[in-house]
């Protein structure tokens, strides 16, 4: 048995490196893959240096080196939790029914899985991460030894808690739904972290916090009673000459560990047999807004092809994360971030965001016809004039304007109350609504010229697919909002008056919506010309490039 | 002049790259026939049949549909054709009746025929009881009963269709080729291809086998499979490759 047991371990190592390498190969995603893997490595690499550093800075403060160490060990308690709904569809070694046909035991397949997780990126760091403590808190024998111990114990917890996840997911987790989740999941992870500095900020200023180490006591007091803040107490406790306390802590955690391995092995087996969601035939229910996207879009072609990505919006994660992304990281980036630097209130000219978020968010169409993939050719196969085109690319733009519209009107309002700049409301959206009907008619020249695949099978919220055509499509992008900017130069006229006449600024509102309606119309008449030649072209593209 | 003839191809070629996919194919196809294209894998059948349907621009070639050119006028061909395409998808994230009616109205159809044909045709296709059930969550079968009920519903002269029975069970297997055996009774054309011998000798008038990019055999079912099975003379046609004595010997002994 003990044979047995070590030759599993070594098939678990081999499978997993294996893996490893394959994954850096060459071959159709191979980029997206590299790139997963090499940031992967680099955030890891990072966040143990970042913790070690931090660590021994503070190594003076010791009560500060707890509170920063409890927070890191939540963090990483925390990001196993998340990891394996993300990386579900990915990793070989998380699904236990994968190794359900194989001749192993319970037991194997325990030892198989446990092996698996804890080679890799992330459990180099989280050892590299927890052991930081060592370098914090650790003084004198025993406490350096009561550290380490905690480190191996939040190794072990952190692989317990995703193991559990992992099993008691599994079925969710490999139907579509379940991927779907991981990718609104990743998205909300990513995005996160763009709106984790106004919200420490806000948080900061609401709990009267002067200083960093304050802020970092509020936010670490609750987390001591959590068993990774359990855990990274322990040394202090030792130094205050609390040893048993800190042993008693550490078992407690240990225990903890313990019964999630028993609940980890129930759900293993359980998982094994049981039928999983795919499988099950699965009535959805039809929420109101498709019958509501059905009555608010025009009949015909038009309207079948707005309601259409209207719908995929709401089904597909991946659109809502490229969009998302796409509007909101220039957001953040432009204004917001700019606006709260200075940590005094933002100034009134941020409801000019509104500008950037319709600018980008025009620009949402770009790759349409990526997104749909292969199902492009339904469009080119049933049409059957140029104005069919046409209408193919005003039903595209038409879903653009209605989500971004109602997002823009939404941001400007929430930072003219934000900073009392409603003045500045008409003007800027007059520009808005120009800019963002040019840019939509534009993105429709960058979907027939410059379209580039997504992968078919959505397992990553950023597979972008062709890595280089991405880039540069998305370079074509940015070079065609300049351009849009550049025709929207006139309306310029009007908005530098607007900032002091009111007067002119309700005329920008007025004028703004049909300057870039009556532009954007010329745009896409070119463009509409360009999708009707290049229909396989475009087609081609997709089913080549398809991963 | 193309009075008699749905489908007439000539000197049709694809190359991706290095690989001729295609390599010069000619195929008449007869007014209301059921014409079968038989070739092994990666014989040039998609490809073949994505230059037909207006889907892959040919390197050189005619295709006529319905005497009209495709690739010259690509718009009134369409207007003539079905198509279920094969690796290629389908708005998945639509549910059945929804993507009926999408494609109702992509072809400009009426909103009342769009309804009053979708409700029949997924009736027929046994499809009803998936409800609003998303497309990308049906099965393999159900996504080719649900293709060939989209590639209906504008009622097309001529229907090309792309490995339709893959993975689909037998009852809806059955119910399909009734479908289309009607279909063709009425004087309209269906070009499909498969791997399924017995299927293409039951269903088909007429058969092309291509390998390697050409048509190495067209004619009557029964003229070209003379007393032997269409199998036979299809391994006979393309070439069966032997594996070698002496390979696989431990198979099976105990």
């Amino acid at each position: 048995m003990g044979a047995r047991g070590a030759g599993v371990v070594g098939l678990a190592l081999a499978l997993r490196l294996t893996l490893l390498r394959n994954s850096l190969r060459s071959g159709p995603g191979a980029a997206q893959r590299q790139f997963g893997v090499i940031v992967g490595a680099f955030a890891g690499a990072g966040l143990a240096l970042i913790a070690v550093l931090l660590l021994a800075v503070t190594r003076h403060d010791q009560v500060f080196a707890t509170n920063t160490a409890t927070v890191l060990f939540t963090g990483l308690a925390l990001g196993w939790v998340v990891l394996p709904i993300i990386t579900f569809a990915t990793d070989d070694l998380l699904d236990p029914a994968r190794l359900s046909l194989l001749p192993l035991t319970r037991r194997d397949i325990a030892t198989l899985l446990v092996t698996g997780s804890l080679v890799g990126v992330a459990p180099i760091a989280t050892v590299l991460t927890a052991l930081s403590l060592v370098v914090g808190v650790g003084h004198g024998l025993l406490s350096v030894l009561v550290a380490m111990l905690a480190a191996l114990v939040e190794l072990a917890l952190c692989v317990t808690l995703s193991r559990v996840v992992a099993a008691a997911l599994s079925g969710l987790l490999r139907s579509r739904r379940g991927r779907d989740i991981g990718i609104a999941l990743t998205t909300l992870v990513a995005l996160s972290f763009q709106l984790l500095n106004p919200l420490l900020q806000h948080l900061q200023r609401r709990s009267g916090a002067t200083s960093g180490a304050q802020s970092l006591a509020a936010l670490a007091g609750p987390l001591h009673w959590t068993p990774p803040g359990l855990l990274a107490s322990t040394p202090l406790l030792v130094r205050q000459g609390h040893a048993a306390d800190a042993l008693l802590r550490l078992l407690a955690v240990a225990a903890l560990v313990a019964c999630g391995v028993v609940l980890w092995e129930r759900l293993v087996a359980r998982s094994m047999i049981r039928v999983d969601a795919a499988g099950r035939r699965r009535r959805r229910r039809t929420s109101l807004s498709p019958r509501l996207i059905g009555r608010l879009l025009p009949g015909g072609r038009t309207g079948a092809v707005a309601a259409k990505d209207l719908r995929y919006l709401l089904r597909d994660p991946r659109r809502l994360t490229s969009q998302l992304i796409g509007v909101l990281i220039p957001s953040f980036a432009i204004v917001v971030g700019p606006a709260y630097s200075g940590g005094s209130r933002p100034g009134t000219w941020a409801v000019f965001v509104v500008v950037v978020v319709a600018g980008f968010g025009g620009l949402q169409g770009s790759n349409r016809f990526g997104l749909d993939g292969t199902s492009t050719w339904v469009l080119i196969a049933s049409q059957t004039s140029r104005r069919d085109a046409a209408r193919d690319l005003a039903g595209g733009d038409l879903a653009t304007v209605l989500v971004i519209a109602p997002l823009t009107v939404a941001a400007g309002l929430l930072v003219a109350w934000l900073t009392g700049g409603w003045s500045y409301m008409p003007p800027a959206l007059g520009m808005a609504a120009a800019l963002l009907l040019v840019a939509a008619a534009s993105s429709s020249i960058v979907a027939v010229q410059a379209p580039y695949a997504v992968p078919d099978d959505p397992r990553n919220a950023f597979s972008g697919g062709a890595a280089g055509r991405g880039c540069a499509s998305g370079l074509l992008a940015l070079a065609l909002l300049l351009g849009a900017v550049v025709l929207c130069a006139p309306l310029l006229a009007l908005l530098f008056p607007a900032l002091h006449h009111a007067g002119y600024g309700w005329a920008l509102l007025a004028i703004g919506p049909v300057y870039g309606g009556a532009l954007g119309l010329a745009l896409r008449r070119f463009a509409a010309q360009q999708w009707q030649h290049r229909g396989p072209e475009v087609l081609q593209t997709l089913v080549s490039t398809r991963t | 002049m193309d009075g008699d003839v749905a489908v007439h191809v000539r000197g049709l070629r694809k190359r991706f790259g290095h690989v001729t996919a295609v390599a010069g194919v000619d195929l008449t196809v007869p007014r209301g026939a059921f014409f079968g294209l038989v070739g092994p894998n990666g014989a040039g059948k998609t490809t073949t049949l994505s230059m037909l349907t207006g889907l892959l621009r040919p390197d050189s070639g005619t295709v006529r549909v319905g005497g009209v050119d495709v690739w010259s006028d690509p718009p009134r061909a369409k207007q003539l054709m079905g198509v279920v395409p094969e690796g290629l998808r389908l708005f998945e994230r639509l549910s059945g009746p929804e993507l009926l009616s999408f494609t109702g109205r992509l072809r400009g159809l009426p909103q009342e025929q769009i309804a009053g044909r979708s409700r029949e045709l997924l009736h027929v296709f046994g499809l009803q009881g998936a409800g609003d059930q998303l497309v990308v969550d049906y099965s393999t079968g159900m996504r080719k009963k649900v293709s060939l009920a989209c590639a209906l519903l504008h009622n097309p002269a001529i229907l090309f269709l792309d490995e339709p029975f893959e993975a689909v069970d037998p009852v809806s297997a059955r119910t399909m080729r009734d479908v289309l055996t009607r279909y063709t009774a009425r004087g309209n054309t269906v070009v499909f291809s498969s791997h399924v011998m017995e299927l293409v000798e039951r269903l088909c008038d007429e058969v092309a086998i291509i390998a390697a990019g050409r048509v190495v055999a067209a004619g009557e079912v029964g003229d070209l499979r003379g007393d032997r099975s269409l199998e036979d003379v299809f391994v006979d046609v393309v070439g069966a490759r032997g594996w070698g004595q002496g390979a696989l010997e431990w198979l099976g002994s105990r």
